[in-house]
């Protein structure tokens, strides 16, 4: 056994920057002989190296947004808050008078999307202000859904079709969220789609913003600006023209491979791709292929309008 | 009126953290995210060894609410915006501990239990230890051989004298030396 030495007591110093100078070349000098002294500077670095090694957070990157979207939702209520003080203190009466409009316009908002209203058809395009802080343009097309307002949410319930939402929220206004058979999609700000057949939500696709897909039998999904997820093949590569382009989630809904399936998205992609940089004649052309490869494709209806030179339509912009 | 919640990223972590800083204190949320994107993980990860990870998420949120609030006072006196961040976050690491010990104090004088914090159970014999500290001895040792922060820093960040971290961080070296000692006889 290695006997103390006098100077151990340095290790830790010179560890913690107690020692400079010559003090410190001294020590270092001592320590490279003596192995009373280095068997304690192990002993240090063994205690931090098991201290790194600890546990971290087990967050995966959907709690990682999760924690994301809570942090600033929390700070842009906080400053709105303040917002709304000062300028109730400036202009209370007026205040009150818009605030009673304001009921006025949410009841019959309310009124209008009470639960239990029936499903909507065709709607070519629907802009309402649900909340003074909420916006959602609906383009539904064929689409099934109904919409209702209970609380702090906007629900829209999506039994089949495709369903495009554009949600403008601001601070601490009311969240989002599209249910579907199998799950639910919440909206963190932005543009996106969905579509649902069968009972099954077969793609999200998002142009702005980003939301979170928790679906029956997956983990939850983060999709990002410009990515699209699908059942079959959850990341796709987004074009480099477009906007707002992050990083696609890197996702498999199964791990099966589906070469049918794959083969249909590379098709649709390559349609979006060509709208994406204006060419539409080709991406016309494409979408004929797609419809003559994929005649019960389940992008078929879209791709049918693309054919026919309708893809200015405004859900069916990629 | 406020333009509408806008996220967006930072192509450059790290260097742009004051720039950051500055426009959160002008209500910037995107730089908030950006800040969040930078330091996020690193300080969940300090959190999660300091009270366990089923707190570590509120610590975190805390930390972020409470450096938007303090954004304007940032005046690059911390070395980095990171120890900064992480300044925050072990305050109220020590903070939220202080409460818990209130708290048990509390539940004692009723006869209940409340004697070990959260996740003291069922932890590897270095995570008992590092429990067994206290707060302040926990979080100084965690800046110091984990997160790399000088004693200097360490000083700053909590703004205590660097006497003070050198006496806590030995402490807490030695106590973390006798629990094991304890526990292998």
């Amino acid at each position: 056994m290695t006997a103390m030495c006098h100077r151990s007591w340095e290790v830790e110093a010179a560890r913690d920057g107690r020692l400079t100078g010559e003090a410190r070349a001294s020590f270092d000098a001592h320590a490279a002989t003596c192995p009373s002294c280095r068997g304690a500077a192990d002993g240090l670095e063994s205690l931090a190296n098991g201290l790194r090694g600890l546990g971290s957070a087990k967050l995966d990157e959907v709690s990682l947004r999760r924690l994301r979207g809570r942090v600033l939702e929390a700070v842009d209520a906080e400053q709105t808050g303040r917002v709304e003080v000062a300028a109730g203190r400036a202009r209370s009466s007026a205040r009150v008078a818009a605030l009673a409009v304001a009921v006025a316009v949410v009841a019959v908002v309310a009124f209008f999307s009470l639960p239990g209203s029936k499903a909507v058809g065709p709607v070519a395009y629907e802009r309402a202000a649900a909340r003074a802080e909420t916006r959602v343009e609906v383009s539904a097309g064929a689409a099934r859904y109904t919409r209702t307002v209970s609380g702090d949410v906007e629900r829209f319930d999506l039994f089949d079709g495709t369903l495009r939402l554009r949600v403008v929220r601001a601070a601490g206004s009311r969240r989002v969220l599209v249910k579907v058979p199998d799950g639910e999609i919440e909206d963190v700000g932005t543009t996106f789609e969905v579509l649902v057949r069968d009972g099954h939500t077969e793609r999200v696709g998002v142009d702005e913003g980003r939301v979170v897909a928790r679906l029956a039998a997956l983990a939850p999904v983060t999709v990002e600006a410009g990515s699209v997820w699908t059942r079959s093949v959850v990341a796709v590569a987004v074009p480099p023209s477009a906007a707002n382009a992050s990083a696609p989630v890197p996702n498999r809904a199964s791990g099966k491979a589906r070469p049918e399936a794959d083969r249909e998205d590379a098709s649709y992609l390559e349609v979006l791709r060509l709208l994406r940089e204006g060419r539409e004649g080709e991406a016309r052309s494409a979408a004929e292929a797609y419809v003559r490869s994929f005649p019960a494709g389940f992008r078929r209806e879209e791709m049918d309008r693309v054919a026919r030179g309708r893809a200015q339509e405004p859900h069916l912009l990629p | 009126m406020r333009e509408p919640l806008k996220l967006v990223s930072s192509a450059n972590p790290g260097s742009e953290d004051a720039r950051a800083l500055a426009r959160v204190a002008g209500g910037d949320l995107g730089a908030l995210g950006a800040l969040y994107d930078r330091h996020a993980r690193a300080l969940l990860a300090f959190a999660s060894r300091a009270v366990g990870s089923n707190e570590a998420e509120d610590v975190v949120q805390s930390t972020f609410i409470r450096a938007a609030k303090a954004a304007s006072s940032y005046d690059g006196r911390a070395a980095s915006a990171r120890s900064w961040l992480f300044g925050i976050a072990a305050r109220l690491v020590q903070e939220r501990r202080r409460s818990f010990a209130r708290f048990a104090r509390a539940l004692s004088r009723f006869d209940l239990s409340a004697s070990s914090p959260p996740e003291a159970e069922d932890q590897s014999d270095m995570k008992k230890a590092l429990l067994r500290l206290s707060e302040a001895k926990r979080v100084v040792l965690l800046l110091a051989e984990v997160e790399g922060f000088t004693c200097e820093e360490i000083a700053t960040m909590l703004g205590v004298p660097i006497g003070t971290v050198w006496t806590r961080l030995h402490h807490a070296r030695r106590d973390m030396r006798a629990f094991y000692e304890e526990t292998s006889r």
